[in-house]
């Protein structure tokens, strides 16, 4: 059989000692910054650039992604002990991650992290293996119109993110997105919002605006009380591994994360956002006990922390198909292969047949490096959540300031997480939750944008998002979660919102 | 009074930033260009919808039973933001050394209950360890000891 | 006096991931007469890392390090369009310790984004790197092999053809509102916000043809999902697919819009250290790695004097007052 083939070759490329060597070295250096908030893999990744010109190709793309793919595991390590999610998909995790952390049971949210990123990722390289083709035409086939509507979709999926009212969760989405239109206005080139400060002509820093809003509005709330008795945590720790009970839980948000990860990981414009908290509602809808969502549910661990690693290996997918890099990262990627005077392009898979499947196999072996190497640390992390909290405030107060700052070397960005820690902490004093705010923030920009196009498309006739067939199926997916959302929430509202339930 | 603070604050802020953005929208941004949407279009329906979930708010606030707050803590809060803010100031100018330490120690007595001794030696601690990863693992290019302090 | 020492630290980190095989790091002084550079130089890169130029620089920097004997650091400095790392720049002593690369944009910053910055004046023109001509590119299917071919195709077609360029007010889009304008031919615009998206609307056939430089669309040229109609200018770099220019199609006077890198100095810099640096730099373009990254991204590297870098800036800011003339483009201040 020819995949069967491919698979071979793929994996006696990948398990040459060379590299198996690099593989190893980028998943372990990718580990260690997505630990660290703030410095994320684009910045590593362009500091190696010149390096791997003295490598083979298939070495440094392996290396490369592992330092990718590594940090996406390393991110959610700090999202669940204190709550600094060094990225937006990460931000889901600390939902409940960190609510899991506070409950004794890090070493678990931790464990279920990795096993799920795992699976995920175990998955996703089947799905590359196998489907890589037929996901690039999806990839193809979506232009601004089905965009928008993913995008719409996305949003109106999030409403349900919030666990108290759903009247100050959608407050929030829009406040966000207010917030995300901050800076250029990318039809016209018009400053919008930006007060006469020309740092914010590019829009606000969005690992700022995470670690502010999650991270520093945490410690001014931990500050209410007197902070140094206590650790994170003041219940006994209790396992560090999951019970069955956990492992059973997870096993559906798993699989379920880890397809829909794959599939919008391939999308560009705003899947790969959208993938990480579309799983975690997805999930609460699911649940029979939606009401422990946002008060450490493991599976609002394990859903989003298996779209986030799937959808981060399926990203590779448009790049390596059709030479279209996505993003930065993927852009650094492709400048990689471009160094070695291999153009990223549909011809890959045929000319360099041992990197294209090199590069699979050794993210299969990647991801079981990773969780070897992640299991073990989960007993070091969690012994750090006895470290009293005089210690930990200002390690995170720091972490966040410095991590902050390694984003784009601008003393403005610090003033950026000073006003929405405040702002953050003031939401939250009046019960607005915060996780809504920041997924309005990041979609408001993509979703005005892709509107807008696609209506230059159509000369301003709105009938495109319904002419187009994906568009149009998306949007009735959306009319229905509304009517899913609205019903029961109608009945409840009448009954708890009003008193507002108490975080 | 008898209003609902929770309800009121939220309401509140709504209402400023909604109408805040409104008002700049209206002052600043035309909502068509040569005949298509403009720039002004989208945060302005936007702004309305926030303005009118804070007008909500405070309508529901008046109605709703009166919620306490759990008190601020202003020694707290002031050295937080001071930590950032020297961090910010110090950095290009007097370099990472110099910023990590104020910035820190500052944190580090934030609680109200902290005390000098370990706020010190958790200052230097961290400083170290930060320096270590982010200026001799990483590489990053920051001058541990900045301009202003440099005696050439 | 500056502690940190990047090239050793990055060693020290390169021995804890053991990736000892980068030998080739190891500085080798050629010995310059004068004392610069004697200690480790920043090249500020204003764009977030994987831009093209971000690639160049770090390049650049691992050349100028082995041959001038101290490190080159690559800082990135995003914001504002490269506006807040180029401000910083100028703003910085003229002592040879830091330096600056951008693309041609920084022409545009006062006539296209409202502010204040002349590379002429605020900054010191030091050496240009490369250039890049931009490509007139079509999907392969679409039934055109000329520009000629590609006027009437559009102007015949009973519904709208779609032009697409990344950005507003940048080089691209130059490009694509002056060939309207040279030649009259009915295409409506469309903006993007990365060259990704571009492309990928393109290859989708949804966009009729896109201005763009040649390396983020030689991947789908070559696997014959996208063709080339013709490049601005013929200095177009080995290996990137054969067309004509835009003068051999009958439409002239595009010759000058195209993409440039280049290296400045902050205001007011020594002629004996821009001299150094230019110098270094012409011989780092000889470099076969340096030479290999530029010819992948398709660029070509240009050798010149600090004034052949300032003639190209005095023509690139032509082109781009011409472009405003041209669209009554105006920067604009919303809130």
């Amino acid at each position: 059989m020819d995949i069967l083939h491919n698979l071979i070759l793929g994996f006696s490329t990948a398990l040459t000692p060379e590299n198996l060597f690099y593989c190893f070295a980028g998943v372990l250096l990718g580990t260690f910054i997505g630990v660290l908030p703030g410095l994320g893999p684009t910045a590593t990744i362009a500091m190696l650039l010149p390096i791997t010109y003295y490598l083979s190709p298939t070495a440094s793309l392996i290396m490369l992604a592992g330092i990718y793919y590594g940090s996406q595991y390393g991110g959610s390590t700090t999202a669940i002990l204190m709550n600094l999610p060094g990225e937006v998909s990460s931000s889901v995790t600390a939902i409940d991650g960190y609510q899991l952390a506070r409950k004794g049971k890090a070493g678990t949210a931790l464990a279920i992290a990795a096993i799920g990123s795992f699976i995920a990722g175990t998955f996703a390289t089947f799905v590359i293996a196998l489907a890589a083709m037929p996901l690039s035409d999806i990839a193809l086939s979506f232009g601004s119109a089905e965009y928008f509507s993913l995008i719409l979709l996305g949003i109106v999926i999030s409403t349900t993110l919030a666990h108290g009212s759903m009247v100050r969760g959608m407050a929030m989405i829009l406040t966000g997105m207010l917030f995300g239109l901050v800076g250029t206005d990318p039809e016209t080139g018009m400053f919008r919002f930006t007060f006469g400060m020309i740092e914010l002509s590019d829009g606000v820093e969005t690992v700022a605006v995470a670690l502010g809003i999650f991270g520093l509005s945490e410690i001014l709330r931990n500050l209410e009380q007197n902070a140094s008795t206590g650790a994170i945590t003041t219940a006994k720790i209790t396992s560090l591994m999951p019970s069955r009970e956990d492992l059973k839980k997870s096993a559906g948000p798993i699989m379920r994360g880890s397809v829909l990860g794959a599939v919008m990981g391939v999308l560009p414009g705003g899947g790969s956002i959208l993938s990480a908290f579309s799983s975690y509602a997805l999930e609460k809808k699911l649940s029979r006990h939606p009401e422990q969502f946002g008060h450490g549910a493991i599976e609002g661990v394990a859903a989003p922390e298996s779209a986030n690693n799937a959808g981060a290996q399926t990203s590779f997918i448009p790049m390596l198909t059709l030479g279209i890099p996505p993003n930065a990262l993927m852009a650094l990627m492709a400048g990689a292969l471009m160094i070695q005077g291999i153009t990223p392009g549909p011809n890959v898979v045929y000319q360099q047949p041992e990197l294209f499947w090199g590069l699979i196999a050794s993210m299969w072996i990647g991801n079981a490096m990773l969780v070897i190497l992640n299991l073990p640390l989960v007993g070091l992390w969690v012994s750090l959540l006895k470290i009293p909290y005089s210690i930990m405030l200002p390690a995170i107060v720091v972490f966040s300031t410095l991590g902050v700052y390694t984003v784009n070397n601008s003393g403005f960005d610090l003033y950026t997480l000073l006003f929405f820690g405040l702002a953050g902490y003031l939401f939250r004093r009046f019960d607005c939750e915060v996780a809504p705010f920041l997924i309005g923030f990041v979609l408001s920009g993509l979703l005005e944008t892709h509107f807008r196009r696609a209506l230059s498309f159509s000369s301003g006739n709105l009938d495109t998002f319904i002419t187009h067939p994906i568009s149009a199926g998306i949007l009735a997916v959306a009319a229905l979660v509304i009517l899913l959302v609205a019903m029961p929430s109608v009945r409840k509202t009448r009954e708890v919102a009003f008193a507002d339930s108490e975080d | 009074m008898n209003t609902n603070i929770k309800d009121m604050g939220s309401g509140v802020m709504f209402l400023v930033i909604g109408l805040a953005f409104t008002w700049n929208t209206w002052r600043h941004l035309p909502l068509t260009t040569d005949g298509a949407i403009g720039p002004g279009s989208f945060p302005l329906g936007i702004s309305l919808i926030v303005t009118g979930f804070g007008v909500g708010l405070i309508i529901k606030a008046m109605r709703t039973a009166p919620e306490g707050l759990t008190p601020i803590s202003w020694r707290g809060l002031t050295l937080i933001v001071l930590s950032v803010l020297v961090f910010a100031l110090f950095i290009e100018r007097l370099g990472v050394l110099p910023a990590l330490l104020a910035s820190t120690f500052l944190a580090a007595i934030a609680p109200s209950d902290s005390n000098w001794k370990t706020a010190v030696i958790v200052t230097v601690a961290l400083t170290a360890f930060c320096i270590g990863v982010f200026i001799y693992a990483l590489g990053l290019p920051y001058p541990v000891i900045g301009p202003w302090l440099r005696l050439t | 006096m500056m502690k940190f020492d990047h090239k050793m630290s990055r060693r020290v980190f390169l021995a804890a991931t053991a990736l000892a095989s980068a030998a080739t790091l190891l500085p080798v002084s050629l010995g310059h007469a004068a004392d610069w550079p004697s200690r480790p130089v920043t090249m500020v890169v204003p764009f977030g890392p994987g831009a093209s130029n971000d690639i160049f620089t770090r390049q650049l920097s691992e050349v100028l390090s082995r041959d001038l004997g101290q490190p080159f650091v690559v800082e990135n400095k995003p914001g504002a369009g490269g506006f807040t790392g180029s401000l910083a720049v100028s703003q910085a002593t003229p002592d040879g310790y830091r330096f600056l690369e951008l693309p041609n944009s920084v022409v545009a910053f006062g006539p296209i984004m409202g502010v204040q910055l002349d590379p002429l004046t605020d900054l010191t023109p030091i050496a240009i790197l490369a250039t890049s001509p931009g490509a007139m590119v079509v999907p392969a299917d679409l039934p055109v092999n000329s520009v000629k071919e590609f006027i009437e195709y559009a102007n015949n077609r009973s519904e709208d053809t779609f032009v697409g360029y990344v950005g507003v007010g940048a080089t691209q889009h130059q490009m694509a509102e002056k060939f309207k304008t040279l030649t009259g031919v009915k295409l409506k615009s469309i903006n993007y916000q990365s060259a990704a998206e571009g492309q990928t609307d393109l290859v989708a056939g949804r966009l009729q043809v896109l201005f763009s430089t040649i390396a983020g669309v030689l991947g789908q040229i070559q696997a014959g999902k996208l063709k080339v109609l013709a490049y601005t200018n013929d200095s177009y770099a080995p290996g990137s697919p054969p067309a004509p220019t835009m003068a051999e199609q009958g439409v002239e006077g595009m010759e000058g819009s195209q993409v440039w890198w280049g290296v400045f100095g902050p205001k007011g810099m020594p002629q004996d250290i821009t001299d150094q640096m230019n110098a270094a730099i012409n011989k780092a373009l000889d470099d076969p790695a340096m030479v290999t990254v530029l010819t992948n991204a398709g660029a070509v590297p240009v050798k010149g004097s600090p004034a052949d870098f300032v003639k190209a800036i005095k023509d690139e800011a032509e082109i781009v007052q011409e472009f405003v003339k041209l669209t009554g483009f105006q920067p604009k201040q919303g809130g």
